[in-house]
């Protein structure tokens, strides 16, 4: 049988849309078929990966930075300005605080952050590419202010390897080794895709746990 | 209670209106983004579709449930947007980063990724199917009544759709990405 028809009893099989008949005659050839079995392996797994792909979050106070004030134009009122800054401020701490990245090195940056929600209270609304465009570079800017923190951490614990055993020094070497693989791989992905929220994620956690890896040693009763 | 939100919001009331963007927001912004395959499209999207709300509620009569109502202007506005869309559009889903979760599997998250590419290159009409059906859960029915079409032509775009994604897949797209990376 062609493949092409294959693939819609496939599909009609794992909708549940045959008769019985056509059922068991499909799941006979299953038994029979390896190349079946295969396809429909592939297919299974297709959906499952699809399922998973479930509605992510809204975005920080999309409501009030965007849908509010629009209906509120045409429907003849104009945003307050209490209502603005809140929404600008808004957007940078959903976008910043949440407990996951939260570390030892995101705390030296809130600094940086509050520079941010500065400049970004002084901003116009703008339209959504404009924002996109405004929020790449800040993410571009964090990634440097987090290698800058790193490199800082790093010197701290270089200033403590006399005291380490060579026991230690040999754990600290060869750990910080592979973390730096699974960063030097995350930079990779996310230059391949800078403006893709997997690449970034990825990078960020790689920095984040290089992060907490220099923290403990710093911290470490030697 | 729905109905009396409805009636609010054919009255203009704001707070009616974000009544209805929390019950259905997550559900809307998930279409719009997987539809248009970036939080600036989907936010833009978003905007849109309530402005839409805005004109056209007094429209509604209660003759179909209002989700499916709602839907259907939605799905209507992501397709009319993408037709108009200039080509070469950035790609980009700050929407998910900012709420997804970590995962520190490389591996699934190449295949993600390079799910969510395939499906933003399917055709409007295919994607909108895979979108709705797998990823959203509606059923054939749903889908038919939402987009005006027939219940064949919901399974058929949506068998098409799955084809085109399991051959992007299993040609090793996601297996490149990887190598390209230099990932293991």
């Amino acid at each position: 049988m062609d493949a092409k028809k294959d693939e819609i009893l496939i599909q009609r099989y794992l909708l549940g849309d045959m008769e019985e008949h056509e059922c068991r005659q499909f799941e006979g050839r299953l038994e029979r078929d390896q190349r079946l079995r295969e396809l429909l392996s592939e297919y299974r797994e297709l959906i499952g990966d699809l399922r998973e792909l479930d509605d992510p979050e809204v975005p920080e106070a999309l409501w009030s930075r965007r849908i509010r004030p629009a209906l509120e134009e045409r429907l003849g009122n104009s945003p307050g300005v209490l209502e603005r800054l809140r929404t600008a401020f808004g957007a940078w701490r959903g976008f910043m605080l949440k407990p996951a990245y939260v570390t030892a090195v995101f705390a030296v940056l809130l600094l940086v952050v509050t520079v941010l929600v500065v400049q970004l209270l002084e901003r116009p609304q703008t339209p959504g590419e404009e924002r996109v465009a405004q929020t790449l570079g800040r993410i571009e800017n964090l990634r440097q202010q987090f290698q800058a923190e790193l490199a800082v951490l790093i010197g701290e614990v270089e200033e403590r390897r006399e005291l380490m055993s060579p026991e230690l020094r040999r754990l600290y070497d060869d750990t910080l080794a592979r973390i730096d693989e699974a960063i030097a791989d995350a930079e990779r992905f996310y230059l391949l895709y800078p403006t893709d929220a997997d690449a970034i994620e990825f990078l960020f956690a790689a920095y984040d746990r290089k992060g907490q890896f220099l923290q403990r040693f710093v911290n470490m009763d030697l | 209670m729905e109905e009396e939100v409805i009636e609010r919001c054919k009255n203009g009331d704001l707070q009616a209106f974000e009544a209805l963007f929390e019950q259905f927001g997550r559900r809307l912004y998930g279409l719009c983004l997987r539809m248009s395959g970036n939080s600036a499209d989907a936010e833009d999207l978003m905007q849109e579709i309530f402005m839409l709300v805005l004109t056209k509620i007094k429209t509604f009569r209660g003759e179909a449930k209002f989700s499916t109502w709602l839907y259907r202007l939605a799905v209507n506005a992501c397709i009319s947007h993408l037709r108009k869309r200039r080509p070469g559009s950035i790609s980009f889903d700050l929407g998910e980063f900012e709420a997804a979760e970590f995962s520190s599997a490389p591996e699934p998250i190449v295949r993600r990724t390079a799910l969510k590419r395939a499906i933003a290159e399917l055709p409007v009409g295919y994607r909108t199917a895979v979108i709705l059906h797998d990823i959203q859960g509606y059923k054939h029915t749903e889908i038919a009544a939402m987009r005006g079409i027939s219940v064949g032509a919901s399974k058929s775009q949506l068998f098409k759709a799955r084809r085109a994604l399991r051959e992007v897949l299993s040609t090793g797209e996601a297996q490149v990405e990887i190598a390209a990376a230099g990932m293991r």
